[in-house]
């Protein structure tokens, strides 16, 4: 065998696979790579808020034994990965990056879409670090500490889901799953400069996996190239009796198909709030996107920012109910940045949050009358590339505002409406990652990653490994 | 606003502390400030909600399904 510890950890998802299958490598030896690489770098990352190393041994032995049995391993057979606290993990208790939950008994069972991993022969490798509760945008965490950037560790990860991002761009696990309610697979991947799939609204089921905004909530995954990403969505997929909103649909996969995909030729970038509100090396990205794929309209949805605004009233009010008892025992226990709104929300006029409701049904109707011209929509992922740590401000528009709230403004309406989308990242002028949304209407998914392989292909969207230390 | 406010006050903090009182909400005096920033935060969100114009028609999308 001729490749190094740190060439075998750094293995894609597809490339793990090949091995694993082609008995170049065994999945434990992968495993046992990619365990010492997190041993060497999460101190300065803090991606990980728990190793699980004994486990993703385990797991990798099935994997070994599947293959020496002449039996299917799966398809991510030794594929390494890590999830975000929030997903359930048999007998540990489920976080959500919190002090209450850390404390709280612990899950019985994975949850669905880590069960489905485990069969397809993916290896849990840990849970990842988040901000509270899912709340925010930075994934700086009272209890946890805050994420770094692989890229520079001096700029945020992103959050909420940034343990996963920064682990996957640094090579900690060829794939990982976060959640996305307002953007935080979004965000995160365009700080971190990976790859990150929101699916549509009620395409994975969220059962087994700790909730913020029951109507809002999103599980998806990231990783470094398009066909893993691909692989990976298409092993998470399948309906499940236990999450209410998972919508029953057959099985849809994209990775097969993902090389002879041709790109969508209806493409068009938003104008009007998405341009408004991004910050000029978030404008290049999105014309660069736009220039591979022969984008030459502007489309304006019009109420964006209405949209973002009930998108943020709705997530704090039903965080708030979410967590009304403990808010009101035991406050001191919280992260004092998700506390403070988390309280507010529970002061909202219930006429405001209908109001909020009513106005996503408009919006989705804004923007259903746009898919009847096009087949895909881009827009940044966010403002700017990431900032630094403790820069409380950033410049959007000609306007200084507070960074932590407006990281995810962009992300936030189309979440809001529950379209899939595939963040691309793409590099600024400077190197910096930045991501651009290919938003794809209603269970289309397909489209936004034939879109993503062009761009792959082009060279334009890249995910080359952060070398953090 | 200024109605639950007294002289001296601030009046975000007022305000949350009235709407406290009335949904039978227990903020403690140290968290004050924070809700209030948070209140501060949400308010341009609410007035832009509560002002946006709807057609009587337009249903609400909880549990939405696109």
């Amino acid at each position: 065998m001729s490749q190094t510890q740190e060439g075998i950890a750094e293995l894609g998802v597809a490339e793990a696979v090949a091995a694993v299958r082609e008995r170049r490598l065994t999945a434990r030896a992968i495993a046992e790579a990619t365990l010492r690489r997190i041993e060497r770098l999460n101190g300065p990352l803090n991606a990980f808020r728990l190793v699980l190393a004994e486990r993703a041994l385990a797991e990798a032995g099935l994997v070994d034994a599947a293959i020496r049995e002449g039996r299917d391993p799966g398809p991510l057979a030794g594929a390494s990965y890590g999830v975000k606290d929030l997903f359930d993990v048999a007998g540990l208790a489920t976080a959500a990056g919190s002090k209450i939950g850390a404390e709280g008994p612990p899950a019985v069972r994975d949850g669905v879409l880590v069960d489905r991993m485990r069969r397809a022969g993916g290896v849990l490798l840990g849970v990842q670090v988040m901000d509270e509760y899912a709340y925010g945008f930075t994934t700086r965490n009272a209890h946890h500490g805050a994420t770094r950037n692989p890229h520079d560790l001096a700029r945020t990860a992103g959050g909420s889901s940034g343990g996963s991002a920064a682990a996957v761009a640094a090579g900690l696990g060829a794939f990982a799953l976060g959640s996305d309610t307002n953007g935080s697979i979004r965000v995160p991947a365009s700080f971190c400069g990976v790859f990150g799939l929101k699916p549509t609204f009620g395409r994975l089921p969220r059962s087994g996996s700790f909730p913020f905004v029951f109507d809002l909530d999103h599980l998806g995954p990231f990783a470094r190239s398009v066909a893993d990403l691909a692989l990976v969505y298409d092993a998470l997929q399948g309906h499940d009796g236990g999450d209410p909103a998972c919508v029953a649909r057959a099985v849809e996969p994209v990775s097969c198909s993902l090389a002879a995909a041709a790109p969508p030729s209806r493409v068009a970038v938003l104008d009007g709030w998405f341009h408004e509100m991004a910050g000029a090396e978030a404008r290049a990205a999105v014309a660069a996107a736009a220039a591979a794929l022969g984008a030459r309209s502007r489309v304006t949805l019009r109420g964006a920012e209405t949209a973002r605004s009930a998108a943020f009233l709705i997530t704090a009010s039903a965080g708030a109910n979410l967590h009304r008892r403990n808010l009101q025992d035991r406050p001191q226990d919280f992260d004092p940045a998700t506390r403070g709104r988390l309280l507010a929300g529970a002061l909202l006029p219930a006429d405001a949050v209908i109001q909020a409701q009513r106005l996503r049904r408009s919006f989705y109707d804004e923007a259903m009358a746009a898919f009847r011209g096009f087949d895909l929509l881009l827009a940044p992922a966010t403002p700017v590339p990431a900032p630094g740590h403790d820069e409380a401000t950033i410049r959007i528009g000609g306007d200084v505002v507070p960074t932590r709230p407006n990281l995810g403004l962009l992300t936030q309406p189309i979440s809001a409406i529950g379209l899939p989308v595939v963040a691309v990242p793409l590099r600024t002028a400077a190197g910096q990652p930045i991501a651009v949304q290919l938003i794809a209407p209603p269970w289309r998914e397909d489209l936004a990653f034939a879109a993503a392989a062009h761009l792959e292909a082009q060279g334009l969207a890249v995910s080359p490994l952060a070398a953090p230390c | 606003m200024s109605s639950v406010h007294a002289e001296g006050d601030d009046p975000d903090e007022a305000l949350v502390r009235a709407l406290a009182e009335a949904f039978d909400m227990t903020i403690r005096p140290e968290h004050l400030g924070e809700v209030a920033a948070a209140w501060r935060l949400m308010r341009p969100h609410l007035e832009r909600v509560r002002s946006a114009e709807l057609s009587p028609a337009a249903e609400p999308a909880a549990l939405f399904r696109p």
